[in-house]
C-alpha cells in the first residue's frame, strides 16, 4: 500500500507543481522502491499520451446559433446576498470555516438557551409577540388556486402553487430534487408579513426566516406550505427560486390575486 | 487597447450590450465545446450543449457572483450540463461514433491520428466523474482549486479523484496497446 504523501507527491510531480526538495523527496522513495518506480512511470507515460489530443474547433455555425437563440435585454443586478446568504456561502465554502461556524454557533445556542430556557428564570415568554412559528400542514384542498407554476430540468421536479384566502396568502411546494437544493420564497414585506410554515412529516431540510424571505435549505424532497398575512389587500406577487449548487436553477414568479 | 476583463463583459451584459455577450462567446466558446466533447464524444451533441451552456450562462447572469473567477462558473455550468447529459444517455454506444475523430484527412498523419483514437476511446471509457478530472486538468490546465471550485468538491477529493482516473486511464492504455 503506496503512502498519500507519496501518491499527492506522484500527482503534483505529474502536473509540475512540485518543489525542487519535493522532486528529490519523490525521486528517493522512488529509487527505493522499484514497484513504485514502475507505477509512477507508467503514470507518467499515461499523462505525457495526453498532450497528443489536441483542442477541437467548434462548428463555424455555433457562434451565429448562440446569438441567435438569445434575446438580449437589460437585466436587473441580483442583489448581494444577505447576510444569511453570506453565511451558508461560507458555511459551504471552507471546512475550517465550518468549522469556526459550528462552534460560534453552538457557543450562540448555548448563550441563548442560558439567557432564554434555563430553568431558574421566573418570567415566562410573551408568545404573542412571536411572528412565526411551525404549524400543521394546513388543508387547502378547499381553496381555489390563485398561481400555479411547474418546474422541471436540472434533476428537479416540482410544483409551486399560491392560493388566497380572508387576509391570508397560502404558497404550497411540493418538489423532489436528485441534489440538495435551496428554495427561496420573496415576498414584499411591506405587503406580506410571514406567518408559519406546515410541513408533511418526512420532509427534509431546515427553514430561515428572515425579513420578506423564507429559505428552504438541504432540500430533495419538499413538501410545505407557507402562510402569509395580508397588510391591506397585497398585489404583489411572491418570487421563488430554488438554487443548486450556489446557483439559480429555476426562477418562477408567483401571483397572488 | 487592454482586453475588458470578464467581470466588466458581465457588467456590460447585465445591461443589454450584446457585444459584450459576444466577447464572453468568442473567449470562452472552444474551451465550453471542448469540455462537452470530450464528455459526449458527438460533434452534434457537444455544440447543442455548448449552445444551452450560453443560454443558461446569460439568463443566469445576474446570479453570477463576481468574487469567483467567470471562467469557473461558467465551467461549472458546463460540466453540470455535460453531466446530466452524459446521465441521461448512459446507453449510448460510445465507441460506435467517430464523428469526432475525423479532424484530418492527411494520410500520413493516420498512425498518429489512430493513437489519438485510441486515446480518445480510453478517456470515454472512464466514468464521468473521473473523465471529468482528466479533461479539466489535461485539456483545459485548471488548478486543483479551480477544479474543485467548479465540481464543488475539496481540493483533497480533486487530488484523489484525479490519482484513480490516472491509474483507471494508464490500465485502459495497456489493455488498448497504447502502453506497454
Amino acid at each position: 500500500m503506496m503512502e498519500e504523501r507519496y501518491i499527492e507527491l506522484m500527482n503534483k510531480e505529474i502536473d509540475g507543481l512540485n518543489t525542487p526538495s519535493e522532486s528529490r523527496n519523490l525521486q528517493t522513495y522512488l529509487n527505493s522502491d522499484s514497484e513504485a518506480k514502475k507505477f509512477f512511470d507508467d503514470l507518467q507515460r499515461t499523462a505525457k499520451a495526453l498532450q497528443g489530443v489536441e483542442e477541437k474547433e467548434p462548428p463555424s455555425y455555433l457562434r451565429n446559433h448562440i446569438l441567435n437563440s438569445i434575446k438580449f435585454t437589460p437585466t436587473t443586478r441580483a442583489s448581494q446576498p444577505g447576510w444569511i446568504g453570506q453565511l451558508a456561502e461560507t458555511f459551504q465554502s471552507r471546512s475550517f470555516r465550518r468549522y469556526a461556524l459550528v462552534f460560534a454557533s453552538g457557543l450562540c445556542v448555548g448563550i441563548l438557551f442560558f439567557v432564554f430556557a434555563n430553568p431558574w428564570r421566573k418570567e415566562l415568554t410573551d408568545t404573542t409577540k412571536l411572528s412565526g412559528s411551525m404549524a400543521l400542514f394546513p388543508d387547502l384542498s378547499h381553496l381555489q388556486v390563485v398561481d400555479s407554476v411547474h418546474v422541471e430540468s436540472e434533476g428537479i421536479d416540482g410544483a409551486f402553487k399560491t392560493y388566497r384566502n380572508e387576509g391570508r396568502i397560502f404558497v404550497e411546494i411540493a418538489l423532489q430534487s436528485a441534489e440538495n437544493v435551496r428554495i427561496e420564497l420573496n415576498s414584499d414585506s411591506a405587503e406580506l408579513v410571514f406567518g408559519s410554515v406546515g410541513r408533511l412529516a418526512g420532509t427534509e431540510g431546515d427553514v430561515n426566516v428572515t425579513q420578506g424571505k423564507i429559505i428552504f435549505t438541504g432540500v430533495n424532497s419538499d413538501r410545505s406550505i407557507v402562510t402569509f398575512s395580508e397588510v391591506g389587500f397585497a398585489q404583489r406577487p411572491i418570487e421563488g427560486r430554488i438554487y443548486e449548487g450556489g446557483l439559480i436553477v429555476h426562477s418562477v414568479t408567483l401571483r397572488i390575486k | 487597447m487592454p482586453e475588458p476583463h470578464d467581470k466588466d463583459l458581465v457588467k456590460r451584459c447585465l445591461k443589454g450590450d450584446q457585444k459584450a455577450f459576444e466577447m464572453l462567446l468568442d473567449r470562452y466558446q472552444k474551451p465550453v465545446y471542448n469540455v462537452a466533447l470530450r464528455m459526449v464524444n458527438n460533434i452534434d451533441d457537444a455544440a447543442d450543449l455548448t449552445q444551452t451552456v450560453f443560454i443558461k450562462a446569460y439568463e443566469k447572469l445576474n446570479s453570477y457572483n463576481d468574487r469567483y473567477k467567470f471562467y469557473s462558473w461558467l465551467y461549472r455550468i458546463a460540466v453540470n450540463t455535460s453531466l446530466n447529459f452524459v446521465e441521461k444517455n448512459k446507453r449510448q454506444d460510445l465507441l460506435g461514433d467517430r464523428d469526432v475523430l475525423q479532424g484530418s484527412d492527411v494520410e500520413d498523419e493516420l498512425e498518429s491520428l489512430e493513437r489519438v483514437e485510441k486515446l480518445e476511446e480510453a478517456i470515454l471509457e472512464l466514468p464521468p466523474e473521473y473523465r471529468i478530472v482528466i479533461v479539466l486538468r489535461h485539456f483545459h490546465d485548471l488548478s486543483y482549486n479551480e477544479m474543485g471550485t467548479i465540481l464543488d468538491i475539496p481540493e483533497k477529493t480533486v487530488k484523489s479523484r484525479l490519482f484513480a482516473a490516472r491509474q483507471l486511464l494508464k490500465g485502459l492504455l495497456l489493455k488498448s496497446g497504447l502502453m506497454e
